[in-house]
């Protein structure tokens, strides 16, 4: 007899390439890890294309009258990978080493015109190209935390302070019933009053 | 961090991954970095305990880091293992010092 239970644990990163320890409790009966998931949460607004990155060069010597016009065509997304805000890493107490490395993606949902380039229903290959759902580790645990690092990388590519929340979703396996935790006063008879 | 305290972990560390204090041995590491150095080790198959608090020193890993300069991490890890990364941020000398936990062969087995 087995159920499953889901584990969450949430935190905010504030700063600039912000490295951040945690630990995911679980609860006293759960034999194995089954899979992880993960949700971001932007708080501070984001651009859609990022600010060009400094190569040292000195700035265009052209007048802003003269300067060519941005010819980006109003419709495309213009980035070229699946947007990525940082670096999950998670470590059992039972093993030496991570048992769970993964990049946190997330979707980003722009007030701006939809991405109609990919036509008018399939999905953009580059904003949605990782699948939804825990993936599956399959772990035994006999101890009741898992340790977690978050490191940032979105903050350290736009130079800049991005604030988001980011959900670790941990599913466990318990020992529980499959119809969920029985109390005792489910499972004592009635109180028989002799007379 | 103390001696005795990295001693203390590592005995119940090594006790949770089921490895008796026959399965290991514990030696110490002595890093000396020059100025602005930056130096790898790779320790896949072993854990490394810091035995201080080194200052100006840089130390990342794969579930590690430990920077006392830098001001934008929520905690400091003195265990490390993976590839270990050191780098001295200062121009002078500086010392780190490790306990290193090696596996023995009869572990492997269990």
């Amino acid at each position: 007899m087995s159920r499953a239970r889901l584990i969450i644990k949430e935190f905010t990163i504030r700063r600039q390439g912000e490295i951040h320890f945690f630990q995911v409790r679980l609860p006293k009966n759960a034999t194995h890890i089954i899979g992880i998931e993960t949700d971001a949460l932007m708080i501070t607004p984001l651009d859609v294309s990022p600010p060009p990155l400094g190569d040292g060069r000195p700035e265009d010597p052209m007048p802003p009258a003269a300067a060519p016009a941005n010819r980006t065509p109003f419709l495309k997304w213009n980035d070229k990978s699946n947007p990525v805000i940082g670096k999950l890493k998670l470590q059992s107490l039972d093993r030496h080493n991570i048992f769970f490395e993964t990049w946190v993606p997330f979707v980003h949902f722009s007030a701006a015109m939809p991405d109609m380039s990919y036509g008018l229903f399939p999905k953009s290959p580059h904003t949605l190209i990782l699948p939804t759902g825990p993936r599956t580790v399959g772990i035994p645990c006999n101890n009741t935390v898992v340790y977690g690092m978050y490191s940032d990388s979105i903050g350290e590519e736009r130079k800049m302070e991005i604030r988001y929340k980011v959900k670790v979703f941990v599913w466990v396996q318990t020992t529980e019933a499959d119809k969920g935790v029985r109390y005792g006063f489910e499972t004592k008879r009635k109180l028989e009053v002799k007379l | 961090m103390n001696t005795e305290l990295a001693l203390a972990m590592i005995k119940g560390r090594m006790r949770d991954m089921r490895y008796g204090t026959k399965d290991y041995t514990t030696t110490f590491k002595h890093c000396v970095l020059q100025g602005a150095e930056r130096r790898e080790i790779e320790a896949y198959n072993e854990l490394y305990f810091l035995e201080h608090d080194p200052e100006d020193v840089s130390i990342r890993s794969d579930f590690g880091f430990f920077d006392l300069s830098f001001p934008r991490v929520n905690e400091l890890k003195y265990e490390h293992q993976g590839v270990i990364q050191l780098q001295n941020l200062s121009a002078s000398v500086s010392h780190v010092r490790f306990i290193q936990v090696i596996l023995k062969q009869q572990a492997k087995q269990q």
